[in-house]
Protein backbone atom coordinates (compact mmCIF):
# COMPACT_ATOMS: atom_id res chain seq x y z
CA UNK A 1 0.00 0.00 0.00
CA UNK A 2 1.20 3.05 -0.98
CA UNK A 3 1.96 6.06 1.94
CA UNK A 4 0.51 9.08 2.53
CA UNK A 5 3.33 10.71 1.59
CA UNK A 6 3.08 8.99 -2.18
CA UNK A 7 -0.08 9.21 -2.81
CA UNK A 8 -0.02 13.47 -2.36
CA UNK A 9 2.86 13.45 -4.55
CA UNK A 10 0.66 11.77 -6.99
CA UNK A 11 -1.94 13.92 -6.34
CA UNK A 12 0.40 16.46 -6.98
CA UNK A 13 1.25 15.26 -11.11
CA UNK A 14 -2.46 15.25 -10.77
CA UNK A 15 -3.46 11.59 -10.10
CA UNK A 16 -7.33 11.23 -9.14
CA UNK A 17 -7.07 7.80 -7.83
CA UNK A 18 -4.36 8.87 -5.44
CA UNK A 19 -6.77 11.89 -4.21
CA UNK A 20 -9.49 9.32 -3.63
CA UNK A 21 -7.33 7.15 -2.15
CA UNK A 22 -6.54 9.83 0.43
CA UNK A 23 -9.81 11.14 0.95
CA UNK A 24 -11.06 7.58 1.99
CA UNK A 25 -8.11 7.66 4.53
CA UNK A 26 -7.99 10.93 5.97
CA UNK A 27 -11.77 12.41 5.68
CA UNK A 28 -13.03 10.81 8.41
CA UNK A 29 -10.13 12.02 11.22
CA UNK A 30 -9.78 14.90 9.61
CA UNK A 31 -13.62 16.21 10.00
CA UNK A 32 -13.18 14.79 13.49
CA UNK A 33 -10.02 17.24 14.49
CA UNK A 34 -11.80 19.84 13.06
CA UNK A 35 -15.38 19.47 15.15
CA UNK A 36 -13.39 19.19 18.27
CA UNK A 37 -11.69 22.62 17.34
CA UNK A 38 -14.70 24.54 16.16
CA UNK A 39 -16.91 22.81 18.61
CA UNK A 40 -19.23 22.31 15.39
CA UNK A 41 -19.74 18.69 13.43
CA UNK A 42 -21.90 20.52 10.56
CA UNK A 43 -19.47 23.60 10.34
CA UNK A 44 -16.66 21.14 10.53
CA UNK A 45 -18.12 19.52 7.02
CA UNK A 46 -17.97 22.80 5.39
CA UNK A 47 -14.17 23.24 6.60
CA UNK A 48 -13.37 20.17 6.06
CA UNK A 49 -14.51 20.30 2.36
CA UNK A 50 -12.49 23.76 2.57
CA UNK A 51 -9.85 22.17 4.02
CA UNK A 52 -9.53 19.37 1.12
CA UNK A 53 -9.60 22.00 -1.72
CA UNK A 54 -7.23 23.79 -0.19
CA UNK A 55 -4.79 20.74 0.23
CA UNK A 56 -5.17 19.96 -3.41
CA UNK A 57 -4.61 24.00 -4.66
CA UNK A 58 -1.15 23.42 -2.39
CA UNK A 59 -0.44 20.01 -3.42
CA UNK A 60 2.77 21.17 -5.70
CA UNK A 61 3.95 22.89 -2.46
CA UNK A 62 3.73 19.64 -0.55
CA UNK A 63 7.71 18.69 0.45
CA UNK A 64 7.94 14.45 0.20
CA UNK A 65 9.86 14.47 3.33
CA UNK A 66 7.10 15.89 5.43
CA UNK A 67 4.76 13.84 7.05
CA UNK A 68 1.32 14.53 5.01
CA UNK A 69 -0.86 14.29 8.25
CA UNK A 70 1.21 17.25 10.01
CA UNK A 71 1.10 19.34 6.85
CA UNK A 72 -2.33 18.38 5.58
CA UNK A 73 -3.90 18.99 9.43
CA UNK A 74 -1.93 22.76 9.38
CA UNK A 75 -3.83 23.24 6.10
CA UNK A 76 -6.88 22.51 8.13
CA UNK A 77 -5.78 24.30 11.12
CA UNK A 78 -5.44 27.71 9.28
CA UNK A 79 -9.30 26.83 7.76
CA UNK A 80 -10.40 26.68 10.72
CA UNK A 81 -8.20 30.11 11.75
CA UNK A 82 -9.81 32.02 8.74
CA UNK A 83 -12.88 31.00 9.67
CA UNK A 84 -12.72 32.20 13.32
CA UNK A 85 -11.55 35.21 12.27
CA UNK A 86 -14.67 35.98 9.86
CA UNK A 87 -16.89 35.09 12.81
CA UNK A 88 -14.93 37.33 15.14
CA UNK A 89 -15.00 40.27 12.41
CA UNK A 90 -18.70 39.80 11.93
CA UNK A 91 -19.14 40.20 15.87
CA UNK A 92 -18.26 37.03 17.64
CA UNK A 93 -16.13 36.70 20.91
CA UNK A 94 -15.68 33.86 20.61
CA UNK A 95 -15.43 30.50 18.42
CA UNK A 96 -18.87 29.22 18.03
CA UNK A 97 -19.24 26.94 20.94
CA UNK A 98 -19.95 23.49 20.08
CA UNK A 99 -23.83 22.80 19.55
CA UNK A 100 -24.31 19.61 17.51
CA UNK A 101 -22.17 17.23 19.30
CA UNK A 102 -25.00 15.70 21.77
CA UNK A 103 -26.94 14.63 18.75
CA UNK A 104 -24.17 11.70 19.09
CA UNK A 105 -26.96 9.68 20.47
CA UNK A 106 -25.04 8.57 23.90
CA UNK A 107 -26.40 8.31 27.11
CA UNK A 108 -28.11 11.40 28.84
CA UNK A 109 -25.23 11.43 31.51
CA UNK A 110 -22.44 11.60 29.07
CA UNK A 111 -24.26 14.29 27.14
CA UNK A 112 -24.27 16.39 30.49
CA UNK A 113 -20.74 15.52 30.82
CA UNK A 114 -19.89 16.11 27.24
CA UNK A 115 -22.00 19.81 27.64
CA UNK A 116 -19.43 21.06 30.43
CA UNK A 117 -16.57 19.72 28.52
CA UNK A 118 -17.25 21.36 25.59
CA UNK A 119 -17.52 24.71 26.99
CA UNK A 120 -14.10 23.98 28.99
CA UNK A 121 -12.34 22.68 25.71
CA UNK A 122 -14.12 25.87 23.94
CA UNK A 123 -12.85 28.27 27.07
CA UNK A 124 -9.09 27.51 26.25
CA UNK A 125 -7.81 30.44 23.78
CA UNK A 126 -7.12 29.09 20.07
CA UNK A 127 -3.80 28.44 20.31
CA UNK A 128 -3.94 26.26 23.09
CA UNK A 129 -7.16 23.98 21.92
CA UNK A 130 -5.01 23.74 18.53
CA UNK A 131 -1.90 21.92 20.03
CA UNK A 132 -4.06 19.78 22.56
CA UNK A 133 -6.05 18.54 20.12
CA UNK A 134 -3.01 17.71 18.36
CA UNK A 135 -1.37 15.93 20.49
CA UNK A 136 -4.29 14.45 22.75
CA UNK A 137 -6.41 13.30 19.48
CA UNK A 138 -4.63 13.34 16.68
CA UNK A 139 -1.16 11.70 18.34
CA UNK A 140 1.05 14.01 16.71
CA UNK A 141 4.60 13.97 18.14
CA UNK A 142 5.27 17.45 19.06
CA UNK A 143 8.03 18.00 16.29
CA UNK A 144 4.88 17.29 14.02
CA UNK A 145 2.85 19.86 16.02
CA UNK A 146 5.70 22.20 15.51
CA UNK A 147 5.21 21.26 11.35
CA UNK A 148 1.42 21.75 11.37
CA UNK A 149 1.59 25.03 13.19
CA UNK A 150 4.30 26.75 11.97
CA UNK A 151 5.58 27.34 15.22
CA UNK A 152 8.70 26.66 17.40
CA UNK A 153 8.98 22.98 19.26
CA UNK A 154 9.11 24.83 22.49
CA UNK A 155 6.15 26.60 21.98
CA UNK A 156 4.51 23.36 21.26
CA UNK A 157 5.90 22.47 24.67
CA UNK A 158 4.61 25.18 26.31
CA UNK A 159 1.44 25.73 24.95
CA UNK A 160 0.80 21.63 26.20
CA UNK A 161 1.35 22.56 29.11
CA UNK A 162 -0.07 26.15 29.42
CA UNK A 163 -3.78 23.67 28.06
CA UNK A 164 -3.18 21.21 30.34
CA UNK A 165 -2.74 23.32 33.48
CA UNK A 166 -5.65 25.27 32.27
CA UNK A 167 -8.03 22.30 32.03
CA UNK A 168 -7.13 21.04 35.77
CA UNK A 169 -7.82 24.40 36.82
CA UNK A 170 -10.99 24.55 35.06
CA UNK A 171 -11.80 21.27 36.58
CA UNK A 172 -11.27 22.99 40.04
CA UNK A 173 -7.91 20.88 40.32
CA UNK A 174 -4.75 22.65 40.35
CA UNK A 175 -3.35 25.57 42.09
CA UNK B 1 14.69 11.61 40.95
CA UNK B 2 12.81 15.35 41.62
CA UNK B 3 9.11 16.01 42.16
CA UNK B 4 9.37 18.34 38.72
CA UNK B 5 11.10 15.66 36.93
CA UNK B 6 8.51 13.50 38.02
CA UNK B 7 5.63 15.46 37.00
CA UNK B 8 7.16 16.73 33.91
CA UNK B 9 6.92 12.75 32.46
CA UNK B 10 3.49 12.11 34.57
CA UNK B 11 2.18 15.48 31.91
CA UNK B 12 3.55 13.52 28.78
CA UNK B 13 2.37 10.47 29.31
CA UNK B 14 -1.11 11.87 30.09
CA UNK B 15 -0.58 13.39 26.76
CA UNK B 16 0.69 10.47 24.87
CA UNK B 17 -2.43 8.51 26.53
CA UNK B 18 -0.10 6.26 27.93
CA UNK B 19 0.34 4.77 31.87
CA UNK B 20 2.88 6.15 33.65
CA UNK B 21 5.84 4.39 33.88
CA UNK B 22 6.23 2.21 37.31
CA UNK B 23 8.86 4.03 38.45
CA UNK B 24 6.73 7.90 37.97
CA UNK B 25 3.36 6.16 39.26
CA UNK B 26 5.49 3.97 42.12
CA UNK B 27 6.54 7.62 43.41
CA UNK B 28 3.12 9.65 42.46
CA UNK B 29 1.80 6.62 45.40
CA UNK B 30 4.12 7.83 47.96
CA UNK B 31 4.31 11.69 47.20
CA UNK B 32 1.06 13.68 48.06
CA UNK B 33 2.01 16.91 44.85
CA UNK B 34 2.50 14.05 42.22
CA UNK B 35 -0.58 11.90 43.32
CA UNK B 36 -2.32 14.92 43.15
CA UNK B 37 -1.27 15.60 39.91
CA UNK B 38 -2.27 12.26 38.95
CA UNK B 39 -5.72 12.48 39.82
CA UNK B 40 -6.39 15.83 38.45
CA UNK B 41 -4.60 14.17 34.97
CA UNK B 42 -7.09 11.24 35.61
CA UNK B 43 -10.18 13.67 35.73
CA UNK B 44 -9.08 15.62 32.56
CA UNK B 45 -8.82 12.71 30.90
CA UNK B 46 -11.88 11.42 31.81
CA UNK B 47 -13.49 14.56 30.44
CA UNK B 48 -11.40 14.57 27.52
CA UNK B 49 -12.89 10.69 26.36
CA UNK B 50 -16.21 12.03 26.15
CA UNK B 51 -15.75 14.82 23.98
CA UNK B 52 -17.28 12.54 21.24
CA UNK B 53 -17.85 13.55 17.41
CA UNK B 54 -20.24 12.39 15.35
CA UNK B 55 -19.20 10.14 12.02
CA UNK B 56 -18.74 12.20 8.55
CA UNK B 57 -21.83 11.99 7.07
CA UNK B 58 -21.50 9.59 3.51
CA UNK B 59 -22.93 12.85 1.75
CA UNK B 60 -20.32 14.88 3.57
CA UNK B 61 -17.53 12.60 2.62
CA UNK B 62 -18.51 12.40 -0.64
CA UNK B 63 -18.86 16.52 -1.34
CA UNK B 64 -15.17 16.39 0.32
CA UNK B 65 -13.80 14.08 -2.61
CA UNK B 66 -16.13 15.73 -5.41
CA UNK B 67 -14.84 19.19 -4.46
CA UNK B 68 -11.22 18.11 -4.04
CA UNK B 69 -11.53 16.42 -7.88
CA UNK B 70 -13.10 19.66 -9.29
CA UNK B 71 -10.08 21.46 -8.15
CA UNK B 72 -7.69 18.93 -9.02
CA UNK B 73 -9.38 18.70 -12.43
CA UNK B 74 -9.60 22.73 -12.81
CA UNK B 75 -5.57 22.58 -11.95
CA UNK B 76 -5.16 20.01 -14.54
CA UNK B 77 -6.68 21.73 -17.23
CA UNK B 78 -5.11 24.69 -16.05
CA UNK B 79 -2.01 23.47 -16.76
CA UNK B 80 -2.02 21.38 -19.59
CA UNK B 81 -0.90 23.30 -22.84
CA UNK B 82 -3.14 22.57 -26.11
CA UNK B 83 -2.23 20.29 -27.63
CA UNK B 84 -1.93 21.94 -31.20
CA UNK B 85 -0.97 25.74 -29.37
CA UNK B 86 2.40 25.87 -31.61
CA UNK B 87 2.76 22.58 -33.11
CA UNK B 88 2.92 23.92 -36.44
CA UNK B 89 5.96 26.42 -35.56
CA UNK B 90 7.30 23.18 -34.00
CA UNK B 91 7.35 21.43 -36.92
CA UNK B 92 7.96 24.32 -39.73
CA UNK B 93 11.20 25.00 -37.38
CA UNK B 94 12.42 21.07 -37.41
CA UNK B 95 11.24 20.94 -41.07
CA UNK B 96 13.59 23.49 -42.07
CA UNK B 97 16.37 22.33 -39.69
CA UNK B 98 16.11 19.03 -41.98
CA UNK B 99 16.10 20.82 -45.13
CA UNK B 100 19.07 21.94 -44.52
CA UNK B 101 20.55 18.45 -44.75
CA UNK B 102 18.98 18.10 -48.28
CA UNK B 103 21.84 19.93 -50.32
CA UNK B 104 24.57 18.48 -48.16
CA UNK B 105 22.99 14.95 -48.87
CA UNK B 106 21.85 15.42 -52.37
CA UNK B 107 25.32 17.35 -53.03
CA UNK B 108 27.58 14.67 -52.07
CA UNK B 109 25.30 11.87 -53.79
CA UNK B 110 25.82 13.74 -56.81
CA UNK B 111 29.54 13.91 -56.05
CA UNK B 112 30.06 10.10 -55.92
CA UNK B 113 27.88 9.30 -58.98
CA UNK B 114 29.81 11.64 -60.66
CA UNK B 115 33.64 10.56 -60.12
CA UNK B 116 32.37 6.80 -59.39
CA UNK B 117 31.06 6.88 -63.44
CA UNK B 118 34.14 8.88 -64.42
CA UNK B 119 36.50 6.51 -62.72
CA UNK B 120 34.93 3.03 -63.30
CA UNK B 121 33.58 3.44 -66.83
CA UNK B 122 36.39 2.40 -68.94
CA UNK B 123 35.72 -1.12 -67.06
CA UNK B 124 31.99 -1.35 -66.47
CA UNK B 125 29.54 -2.09 -68.85
CA UNK B 126 26.54 0.56 -68.97
CA UNK B 127 23.73 -1.55 -67.06
CA UNK B 128 26.21 -2.69 -64.11
CA UNK B 129 27.23 1.39 -63.85
CA UNK B 130 23.62 1.49 -63.40
CA UNK B 131 22.60 -0.91 -61.24
CA UNK B 132 25.82 0.31 -58.91
CA UNK B 133 24.09 3.57 -59.00
CA UNK B 134 20.64 2.46 -58.14
CA UNK B 135 22.42 0.49 -54.97
CA UNK B 136 24.19 3.94 -53.52
CA UNK B 137 20.84 6.12 -54.35
CA UNK B 138 18.49 3.98 -52.74
CA UNK B 139 20.11 4.15 -49.13
CA UNK B 140 20.38 7.90 -49.81
CA UNK B 141 16.87 8.38 -50.65
CA UNK B 142 15.63 5.85 -47.78
CA UNK B 143 17.62 8.07 -45.21
CA UNK B 144 16.65 10.93 -46.28
CA UNK B 145 13.21 9.86 -46.13
CA UNK B 146 13.84 8.37 -42.16
CA UNK B 147 15.12 11.83 -41.73
CA UNK B 148 12.48 13.88 -42.70
CA UNK B 149 9.75 10.76 -41.05
CA UNK B 150 11.66 11.78 -37.61
CA UNK B 151 11.03 15.44 -37.34
CA UNK B 152 7.45 15.02 -36.44
CA UNK B 153 8.57 12.54 -33.67
CA UNK B 154 11.44 14.36 -32.58
CA UNK B 155 8.67 17.13 -32.33
CA UNK B 156 6.39 15.20 -30.50
CA UNK B 157 8.77 13.82 -27.83
CA UNK B 158 10.15 17.51 -27.33
CA UNK B 159 6.69 18.51 -26.57
CA UNK B 160 5.96 15.68 -24.37
CA UNK B 161 9.20 15.65 -21.98
CA UNK B 162 7.62 19.22 -20.41
CA UNK B 163 4.66 17.94 -20.40
CA UNK B 164 5.77 15.21 -17.84
CA UNK B 165 8.13 17.35 -15.98
CA UNK B 166 5.04 19.47 -15.17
Amino acid sequence: MESDEELMQAVARGDEMALRALVARHASPLHAYLARLCGDASEAEDLAQESWMRIVRSAAAFDASRRFRSWAWGIATNVARDRFRRVRARGGLHAPLPTNLADAGTPEGRSIARVDLRGRLAELPERLRQALLLRYYEGMSEPEIAEALGIARGTVKSRLHTAVMALRRSLGGAS
Amino acid sequence: MSCEDVQERLTEAFLARQAPVPEDAAHAAGCAACGSLVRELRSVAEHLAVVLVPDLRPAARAACEARALHVLRAQRAAHAPAPLRGLGRDLARATLLGLLALPIAVGHAWLVAWVGSAVLSPWLPGPILGWLGILYFAPVVLGLGVLYGAIPLAVVAGRRQPLEES
